[in-house]
């Protein structure tokens, strides 16, 4: 959507540093604790930090002991963040400001801009100051577990098959121009695998995962698992994993690595509960993601609602859309296909090859490859399939996001803040599949859907990642299937943690974040109070009284419309970028 | 020595494979083609490029068989081999690609010769725009551009082959790329974990489909009809294309006798039950787990028991292949409508007058009636559908201007509708929710354009400015005679009119032309020599080509001196030539007023995109031969907000968009007069707002990927297409199972 002329002024006289619009640069003694006073109520308090593009949120909740426990969900931004780097560590800071001691950590999913600030150049994790207590990781990254070991095979795989493909792309990227265009598209996917080179050290990340498993030299093999590539080929020596190119680990394989050798690694399955320890108060319901044992994963795609087509985007399966092309011979992957008989990665048996030589006795051939007709060649055209493949493989990886619904106060009563990571509709389908016991009653997903608070978008707001019906279930009223996700919603505070400008230099195809549609309707349910991560103003703003609501002061002020809410926004700024809060506070009281 | 066959049998898979490996249905499961009959025998001569020969090329389409993914390039096959031609072709197979090139072959051929029957021209494929500069231009150039507003003037060159490749790319894909002039199919494993479905893991190939391959054909015939299609300004254009390959492949199946006559006497003649002539692409929407059909032209079935339209749902249908899919069903409907109509009395013959049927099986005497009524009436409804083809608007269409071109097209050719047709689908759009908004009543006369008043002082002054009866009469004739080497190198010529060309050269260059046709045909028939007939065929094609791109030059420079006289004469009565203008310009759709913005002189973009003929057969036994002239003009537009800020990209400069009009005429040559004027008006405020909001609705709802998609550019700049528009269609829009917000 365009910039309004209305929010470019407002950035504008910013720059300028117009004292009107500018607040002043607050005096070192004014930090913004997350202590809750003693004759305080049990609250807790979101901090929602404003990196720009990538998740960042830390949860303040009142222990037992009365002393704040501390829970960060994600820590990272996108390369594509203008500044993304540095503000990330201004935010870091931040925290180890707040406190010294991260009771939890979770690591939803292996995304860089849910993950790089934990390999960033000189992050605070990097440090032994720093305390861990435990890491909660999805069932998917369990180095135990056998369905999540094939899972991680599967996109080894698919991983190394892009790779080939991407190669082929760039040696043929110059004299084809369609090319160059899907050249940029996949790098604009995979940009997620990555953090941005710049900003990463990995010399210094490797010298820190050593010292750890020297100093804990039972957890060392929890590093080695990690490297997705390595589980595929075998295990190697700790290390060592520099010297070759191919079984290099990601950056976002090494977070978790530096993640797991800090805290104690906790894995969760769906239809669990989780405590904080030292929290009596608050339980974090697991709703995702979701496993193959599941219904809904038995079958590929396709639930044939309504007589027509359906597609799942789950993960596990999605690649038999792009079988073939993985078994191109073109691609000269060597890959394991005894699932399949002899030769049949080629559609045609023998007697109808012909060999590169003979090809050229014929004259259809030569004619096809005359100079004046290149222009109706399609040598390159089947690379475009590497499309497909690579945004499976992100939908994949989003889709096994941890998805936590934290319920504070009595169970089955009391409200409900939701992070599902970037969670798709395979893994929000399946919230659906489960209950969570209490003594008398049960919640299910659609009454914590309803009780919910504050919600993370997820995926940035974007197209997909926000559901509103679940078309299994088709009643007289709803035909099209009953009402889920965000439709149960009421009452919320939604946090989106986009930056416009960074989803804008994807090319040559912008990312639709927050995608306006749903933008449309997640401030229609939030009333409003919509806290994004850019200083962009409503797009669909048509007058002053229309834009979105947030705090408006570093003190506690209470929500528009909820009752005993509070937030604040943060009186220090960012330094790089846009000097822009580099938080919003938002308080919620349990009941 | 015996005569040119008229046609050559070949073998398919009737609907797919799918069929083929099924006790119930494997003896419908092949089917015989006939097509028209052209030499695919080796070309002796090595050095000609153009010849016909294995591949099979032939005249329209040449079949490719390069798999770039696989590294092979499989042996083309001679279809004019003996032991070929006298068994029908190969055998249908899945694991011989010579049958997959027979099968791409037949089917695009027999498609071909649909739409020749029912236009009365020959097929064309859309021409190819290139730049001098640059033979390989980053995007599809806008063809339209004035030359002075950039650097690179264009190039139309003729194309006269579609190219095929049955094994393109390996994804669940085919598609027609306008860019290539090519079909590409591809080749997957079956996803499905499911054996009864189809075996898992083994190879789909779409080139096998019927309907895959129909449609896809269907989108390379209509882009050379109606380029303009391409370019989406309304819900419905999206659509449109997809749901008119997907009416033709449709019917095509009522040509295919085995599956005709088993799916009537499994359905007791009841074509509005679920059966197989209705289902779209089985295989696969089978294999990949869509169902038992990719679309249904019967619409929604719910526990065996097909569902009544909802009027109400076309409105809130916005996805292209579901609003697609309520044109297809709507059509669909209408011709079950003429069916039913037509077999009541076989029905009551068969019942002894009661016209209920005893339980069983029908007698195979009346399924075989029943079959031809069915067969019949599917050409009828298939040849209207193409029709309305050259009935529609030049620009912007909807479906219920397409109603209205049908209405008209069919009404023209048969004024008398004794079996009420035209009724039926008046009915049947109604039913599904479909209705032209600028009518004042569903009745058939009021839904038919309205025919132009030659007689009225008005279409007078527009008659004034276009050239003279005697000379559109000979562009309309000089298509049908036969021609010969020497005019096609006249005709290759490059011509150039400037402002200083009178109206006596643009009439002797014309006059020029069309006796140089006369000329040949009276010499050729002295000396007639049949042995190169087939070359003579080949160049027919081009050379129409070059004759509708000569009369375009001559009827453009006519009309732009015409009014270049309007704008100087009368300037003593401003008032009155204002007047005149604005008369002309509101019957042709055009703004003769308008100034091209850009920072340029006044310019009228006024474009002639086609002069061509069409020759039908009228049932009383005449022909009738019309000349159809197309003229557009465009002018580019600010988007702007509600505020009237514009509305930018992500550079933050300020986006346009086209905003086209004008008129597709329909001339009546024995009388060099129009008969109708079928307008977009350019001058229409409230079109430009509708325009700009569909726009503007398409970036709210894709963001910046909307750009290229719907071709809006950057102030001042080259407008920039999407590649492939056929291959992203389905991507752009995936989704829509109804999850999402969107």
């Amino acid at each position: 959507m365009a910039k309004k002329a209305s929010s470019k002024t407002a950035r504008g006289s910013k720059k300028t540093g117009s004292p009107a619009a500018s607040p002043k640069q607050p005096k070192k003694d004014a930090f913004q604790d997350m202590k809750l006073k003693k004759n305080e109520a049990d609250q807790v308090i979101i901090r929602c930090y404003r990196q720009g593009l990538g998740d960042c949120y830390l949860l303040a909740f009142r222990g037992e002991d009365k002393q704040p426990r501390y829970v960060l969900i994600d820590c990272g931004v996108h390369r594509r963040q203008d500044e993304g780097t540095a503000r990330l560590m201004q935010v870091m800071k931040n925290i180890t400001k707040v406190t010294q001691r991260l009771d939890v950590v979770v690591a939803t999913h292996e995304h860089a801009d849910h993950l790089s600030g934990f390999v960033q150049k000189n992050s605070p994790f990097l440090k032994n100051s720093l305390k861990i207590g435990e890491v909660w990781l999805a069932w998917t990254e369990d180095p135990e577990d056998s369905e999540a070991k094939k899972l991680r095979k599967k996109r080894g795989v698919a991983r190394e098959i892009l790779q080939k493909a991407v190669e082929r792309i760039q040696s043929q990227a110059e004299s084809d121009v369609a090319l160059s265009d899907l050249k940029n598209t996949l790098e604009s996917t995979q940009s997620f695998e990555e953090i941005a080179k710049d900003a990463y050290d990995e010399r210094q990340v490797m010298n820190f995962l050593k010292a750890q498993a020297k100093s804990a030299p039972q957890k060392a093999s929890i590093y080695s698992e990690y490297s997705y590539r390595r589980s595929v080929e075998g295990p190697g020596e700790l290390g060592a994993a520099n010297t070759n190119k191919k079984n290099k680990p990601s950056s976002n394989e090494l977070a978790l690595s530096v993640l797991t050798m800090k805290g104690e690694p906790k894995y969760f399955r769906p239809g669990e509960t989780a405590a904080i320890s030292g929290v009596d108060h608050v339980q974090a319901y697991v709703l995702g993601p979701p496993r193959k044992d599941q219904k809904l994963l038995k079958k590929d795609r396709a639930s044939k609602v309504r007589g027509k087509e359906e597609y799942k985007e789950t993960y596990l399966s999605s690649y038999s859309a792009v079988e073939a092309f993985r078994r191109s011979p073109a691609l000269k992957v060597d890959q394991d296909d005894s699932e399949y008989g002899k030769d049949t990665e080629l559609p045609f048996a023998f007697r109808y090859r012909k060999s590169r030589e003979q090809r050229f006795n014929n004259d259809l051939y030569r004619r096809y490859q005359k100079e004046e007709d290149k222009w109706r060649q399609i040598d390159n055209k089947w690379l475009h399939s590497a499309e497909q493949l690579a945004l499976n493989l992100d939908n994949d990886t989003n889709n096994t996001s941890l998805v936590l619904a934290f319920e504070l106060g009595t169970p089955g009563k009391g409200p409900v803040l939701l992070f599902p990571g970037d969670a798709q509709v395979g893994n929000w389908l399946s919230w659906r599949d489960q209950e969570y016991k209490h003594e008398k009653t049960a919640s299910t997903a659609d009454d914590l859907m309803s009780r919910t608070r504050f919600y993370k978008a997820g995926h940035h707001a974007s197209h997909n990642a926000t559901i509103k019906r679940d078309p299994r279930e088709i009643t007289e009223s709803h035909p099209l299937g009953v009402p889920f996700g965000l439709e149960l919603m009421r009452d919320i505070i939604v946090s989106i943690p986009v930056d416009r400008a960074a989803v804008d230099k994807a090319m040559p195809t912008p990312w639709a974040m927050p995608h306006e549609p749903l933008y449309k309707v997640l401030r229609e349910k939030a009333k409003r109070r919509v806290l994004r991560s850019d200083c962009e103003l409503a797009p669909l703003k048509e007058s002053e009284d229309d834009k979105d609501l947030v705090p408006e002061k570093t003190d506690w002020a209470p929500i528009p419309g909820m009752k005993d809410a509070k937030w604040r926004k943060s009186s220090e700024l960012f330094e790089a970028g846009k000097q822009e809060p580099l938080f919003y506070d938002v308080k919620i009281p349990i009941r | 020595m015996p005569h040119q066959p008229s046609h050559r049998r070949l073998q398919i898979f009737s609907l797919d494979p799918s069929a083929d490996v099924e006790i119930e249905s494997a003896l419908i499961s092949r089917s015989v083609l006939k097509v028209p009959w052209e030499d695919l025998s080796p070309s002796k001569d090595k050095s000609s490029d153009e010849e016909s020969g294995p591949g099979p090329v032939g005249e329209y389409i040449e079949v490719i068989d390069v798999d770039p993914a696989s590294d092979y390039f499989y042996d083309p096959v001679n279809l004019d081999d003996p032991r070929l031609l006298a068994i029908d072709g190969l055998d249908p197979s899945t694991g011989n690609p010579q049958f997959h090139q027979q099968m791409v072959y037949a089917v695009a051929m027999k498609t071909i010769a649909n739409f020749e029957q029912a236009l009365g021209r020959k097929v064309q494929w859309s021409e190819r725009y290139i730049n001098y500069e640059d033979l390989e231009p980053k995007y599809e150039e806008d063809p339209d551009l004035n030359k002075e507003d950039f650097v690179l003037p264009l190039e139309k060159r003729f194309v006269r082959r579609l190219r095929i490749y049955p094994h393109a790319m390996r994804e669940e894909n085919a598609f027609y790329s306008p860019r290539k002039k090519a079909l590409l199919f591809g080749y997957f494993n079956a996803p499905t974990t499911d054996p009864r479905e189809e075996l898992p893991g083994s190879i789909v190939f779409t080139c096998l489909s019927h309907d895959i391959i129909a449609h896809e054909t269907t989108h390379a015939i209509l882009d050379g009809i109606h380029r303009r299609l391409l370019d989406a300004t309304n819900l419905d254009m999206i659509a449109f294309h997809e749901a008119f390959a997907d009416i033709v492949a449709i019917f095509q199946h009522f040509t295919l006798p085995g599956l005709l006559i088993d799916q009537i006497q499994k359905s007791r003649g009841n074509l509005a039950s679920d059966n197989l002539l209705a289902r779209l692409a089985i295989q696969f929407a089978r294999s990949t787990g869509r169902g038992t059909a990719l679309r249904n032209a019967l619409g929604r079935f719910k526990e065996g028991v097909r569902q009544t339209p909802d009027p109400e749902a076309f409105n809130r249908t916005f996805e292209p292949h579901d609003r697609g899919a309520i044109l297809v069903a709507a059509v669909f409907d209408a011709f079950i409508k003429i069916y039913e109509n037509r077999v009541a009395d076989l029905y009551r013959i068969a019942t002894g007058g009661t016209g209920v049927l005893p339980d069983g099986e029908i007698h195979p005497d009346l399924a075989n009636r029943l079959a031809e009524e069915a067969q019949m009436t599917a050409e009828r409804v298939l040849t209207m559908c193409i029709r309305a083809v050259d009935y529609l608007p030049p620009v912007d269409i909807t479906f219920g201007d397409y109603l209205r071109a049908l209405i008209t097209a069919d009404s023209d050719l048969i004024p008398d509708d004794p079996a009420r047709h035209r009724l039926a689908f008046i009915q049947a759009f109604r039913d599904h929710g479909i209705y032209p908004l600028d009518v004042r009543t569903l009745a058939e006369d009021t839904l038919r354009w309205v025919r132009v008043d030659v007689e009225s002082e008005d279409w007078k002054r527009v008659h004034e400015i276009m050239p003279p009866p005697n000379l559109l009469r000979k562009m309309a004739y000089a298509y049908t005679f036969d021609n010969g080497d020497d005019w096609f190198s006249s005709l290759s010529q490059e011509e150039t009119f400037d402002e200083n060309t009178s109206f006596k050269e643009l009439e002797s260059k014309l006059n020029e032309i069309v006796g140089h046709t006369r000329k040949r045909k009276v010499k050729k028939q002295k000396g007639a020599d049949s042995k190169q007939s087939r070359s003579k065929f080949a160049g027919a094609r081009e050379k129409r080509f070059l004759l509708e791109k000569k009369f375009s030059s001559i009827l453009h420079h006519w009309i732009s001196l015409k009014l270049q006289e309007y704008d100087q004469f009368n300037n003593e009565q401003p008032q009155a030539r204002n007047d005149l203008k604005e008369l002309i310009g509101r019957l042709l759709g055009l703004d003769l007023d308008a100034s091209i913005s850009r920072d340029k002189k006044v310019q009228r973009q006024i474009e002639v995109i086609a002069v061509r003929p069409t020759m039908r057969l009228r049932p009383d036994g005449h022909s009738k031969v019309e000349l159809l002239i197309v003229l557009t003009q465009k002018k580019y537009e600010p988007l702007l907000d509600q505020q009237g800020e514009p509305v930018n990209d992500q550079n933050g400069d300020p986006l346009e968009f086209t905003y086209r009009g004008g008129c597709n005429l329909i001339i009546d040559p024995e009388q060099g007069l129009i008969e109708y004027s079928i307008v977009k008006n350019l001058t229409s405020e409230s079109r430009r707002e509708r325009h700009s909001k569909f726009f503007k609705d398409q970036l709210a709802q894709f963001g910046h990927a909307a750009i290229t998609h719907f071709g809006l550019s950057e102030k001042g700049c080259r407008s920039r297409r999407k590649m492939e528009p056929f291959a992203m269609a389905h991507q752009f829009h995936a989704d829509a199972g109804g999850y999402f917000y969107g």
